[in-house]
């Protein structure tokens, strides 16, 4: 074990803080036994990791789902075994298990390989878990011959050996284990099989340079070349998928794949806006309503005061309840976005859309972002790592955040149900193509100014087609439901309590019975005229709009709170200026969380600034075209 | 086994089995495609070749090469090797 930072709070050798002391991704861990999973992307890396620490971080079928490094205590029942089988003492809090983005080489091609070939070179984990999928082994042993190289101890964990089995692979881990001169475990991870193994041998392995090859430095034909010697002497490879060849054939083909692909996302919205979304919601929203009745009855006979009545009541429950309406929904567009990730449609969706996306200066690769933008921008925006070309990853990022989130459904629910009916699902698509239109032209704009340059030319390897796992989907669903709840118990509370009192209390912080005299009348109305032509140039949903920076569903709450229920709040609307509030809503930027993710990734405050004020401009111009056109068709 | 009818990977029919003879590539891309296990000598069985690119099996896994990509790709057809 090191000695740094072992028993102190501060390092006097590494310079750090106390609270990295207690992060397992930092390096100067160095008393903890540092067990990295790392593997080629797409072999189950990151299922294995959230096995064995409990974690429930996103796994997807398609290459990049991770593009960090996470670190986690492995969970205390699995270590145990793993201690006790490897008869090795050491504490449970001395072993951190690390899950890094999937790579093909140390040299890496996209700033995602970037990140885990320097936590390899840079942190040195001090064991390798490396993961192969046992149906696509050569790639993946390519990546094990340059582990070996760096000379920390690896143990091979051979993945998806069920798969495997049902295609008729036959593999003698053993001759394999021999010749690489390395411990091989059989492991099936989503099912955890051979995981505790797996750990058990990392443990023993820690200290041990078990490397009884000649490395081959450089050279990848040489590589190869080792590779397919290997594998004709320890496996008997089975059939592949003639399905799937002619699934591809299908969905790829340059004519029907697009239109294909576009009615599959037609019927994912249909359903989630549609009739059945509409009745999930119907239903939630009756059960809250019965619960929320109920709880403010309590809250009155708790006899508490009129003000803080008024605020637990109007302020907090239905604010909240306003925007808790909409959660069947977004769970079920997000059920879609995984269930199309899980099967391999995603990847297959950026081939498909290659052409296309050319026209726009972006390659196939940033369709990926756009799909998961449906869901929530900021994964977007941190999924633009895996595009190779700065430029192309740059643009994207810039232009993704136009793209329609779960966070704006709820405002398209209120709006769209109460003008357009039956119709709403039709506009609610529009609005979605519409926030594609604003990504596609932002990205021509930038890459024909700005960004000038060639895109980067598309090359990846397709996932297999699986069944979707019902584990991952019900992980993925958990996540974004307690996403939704703690964004609605902290920020958007947070932001409806604010939000309450600046429209209770006057700017000499009297309270006060009449809005009109309210600080957020007051600062309302100094924005309201650059609304004006929008035609929604009123200090209450100006205000409103101004709220939804925090996240925009506190639009809803806002609305709540103003104008003390959303029914009044539509009276203050009409088609033209319910129309162009949701086209601003749509184009305007998404939440803070989406512009910290922006600098993350973009790294200058200038070109976070640039993307900003382009966002505010386009949809002030988006809006303003959709009220007077709306306003001259007669509606 | 005889090769013969040199051409751009772009070029070759869906179904035909055919070896990597050069890469006319930039060479951080090329290291790229090389550490996909696109060597000189590899054997690749084209699956769909359409206006967006090429899918192949290689290695037990299928990669998507965009048009750039497979007209930048020299292959040698096998003789007869029609797969599919």
């Amino acid at each position: 074990m090191g000695k740094c930072c072992a028993n102190s709070d501060s390092c006097a050798n590494c310079s750090r803080k106390l609270k990295d002391k207690y992060d397992p991704s930092k390096k100067h861990i160095s008393n903890s036994m540092k067990i990295a999973f790392a593997g080629i992307p797409n072999c189950g890396k990151t299922t294995a990791y959230n096995y064995i620490t409990g974690s429930t971080a996103s796994t997807g079928n398609r290459p990049g789902v991770t593009v960090d490094v996470k670190a986690k205590y492995p969970r205390k029942s699995i270590l145990k075994k793993a201690l006790k089988n490897s008869k090795i003492k050491i504490k449970a809090n001395e072993i951190v298990i690390v899950d890094i983005p999937g790579v093909y080489s140390l040299d890496s091609y996209t700033p995602e390989e970037g990140v885990a070939s320097r936590y390899l070179r840079e942190t040195s984990p001090d064991v390798i878990i490396n993961v192969i999928d046992a149906t696509n082994m050569e790639r993946g042993l390519f990546f094990t011959y340059q582990l070996l190289e760096m000379g920390i101890p690896v143990v091979i964990a051979m993945n998806m050996m069920d798969e495997a089995k049902k295609r008729g692979y036959k593999i003698d881990l053993d001759k394999m284990s021999k010749a690489l001169g390395v411990p091989i475990v059989k492991t099936v991870a989503y099912k955890g099989e051979g995981l505790e193994k797996a750990l058990e041998y990392a443990i023993k392995a820690y200290g041990s340079t078990n490397i009884e090859i000649n490395p081959v430095k450089g050279q990848q034909e040489k590589k190869y070349e080792m590779i397919s010697h290997l594998i004709t002497k320890c496996v008997k490879k089975g059939s592949g998928s003639f399905v799937s060849d002619a699934i591809d054939t299908v969905l790829l083909n340059s004519w029907f794949g697009i239109p294909i692909f576009f009615m599959i996302m037609l019927g994912v919205f249909w359903v989630t806006f549609g009739p059945i979304g509409n009745l999930l919601t119907d239903i939630f929203e009756n059960l809250l309503n019965f619960g929320s009745a109920y709880i403010k009855d309590l809250v009155i006979s708790l006899s508490v005061g009129e003000t803080f009545t008024k605020l637990i009541n109007n302020g907090v429950i239905d604010a909240l309840i306003g925007v808790f309406t909409f959660i069947p929904q977004i769970i079920l567009l997000f059920f879609f976005i995984a269930i199309l990730e899980d099967i391999g449609l995603i990847s297959r969706a950026a081939f498909l859309t290659d052409g296309f996306m050319r026209r726009f200066g972006l390659g196939g690769r940033s369709f990926i972002p756009i799909i998961l933008g449906f869901g929530c921008t900021v994964p977007a925006i941190l999924s633009t790592r895996t595009i190779p070309d700065d430029r192309d990853r740059i643009v994207t990022a810039i232009s993704v955040p136009f793209i329609s989130c779960g966070a704006r459904l709820p405002v398209y629910g209120l709006l769209a149900a109460a003008f357009f009916g039956e119709r709403a699902y039709i506009v609610i698509v529009v609005l979605y193509l519409l926030g594609i239109m604003a990504t596609l032209i932002t990205s021509l704009i930038f890459k024909k100014s700005l960004m000038k340059g060639g895109t980067a030319p598309l090359v990846f390897e397709l996932p297999p087609y699986r069944m979707p796992g019902f584990r991952n989907v019900r992980i993925r669903l958990m996540e974004t439901a307690w996403d939704f709840v703690s964004r609605l118990l902290t920020i958007i509370l947070f932001a409806s309590i604010i939000m309450w009192v600046l429209q209770n209390f006057t700017m000499g912080l009297q309270l006060t019975s009449d809005s009109e005299t309210s600080i957020v009348a007051t600062l309302g109305k100094h924005m309201a005229p650059f609304f004006a032509p929008l035609g929604f140039g009123d200090w209450q949903r100006v205000s409103a709009l101004i709220a939804g920076l925090a996240a925009k569903e506190t639009i809803i709450a806002a609305f709540q709170i103003i104008y003390g229920t959303s029914s009044i709040a539509l009276l203050a609307f009409q088609v033209p200026s319910a129309l162009s509030f949701m086209v601003f809503v749509l184009l305007y930027v998404p939440c803070i969380a989406s512009v910290t993710a922006l600098y993350k990734e973009l790294g200058k405050k200038r070109l976070v600034v640039l993307s900003l004020v382009w966002q505010i401009i386009v949809a002030w111009v988006g809006a303003f075209v959709v009220y007077h056109a709306a306003i001259a068709i007669g509606w | 086994m005889s090769y013969n009818n040199s051409m751009r990977l772009s070029e070759s029919k869906k179904g035909s089995k055919v070896i990597l003879k050069k890469i006319n590539i930039e060479e951080k891309l090329e290291s790229h495609l090389k550490n996909l296990g696109l060597v000189i000598g590899t054997t690749m069985v084209i699956l769909l070749n359409t206006v967006n690119g090429t899918i192949v099996l290689v290695r037990d896994g299928k990669l998507a090469l965009g048009r750039e990509v497979s007209e930048a790709l020299e292959v040698d057809i096998v003789n007869g090797q029609m797969l599919c």
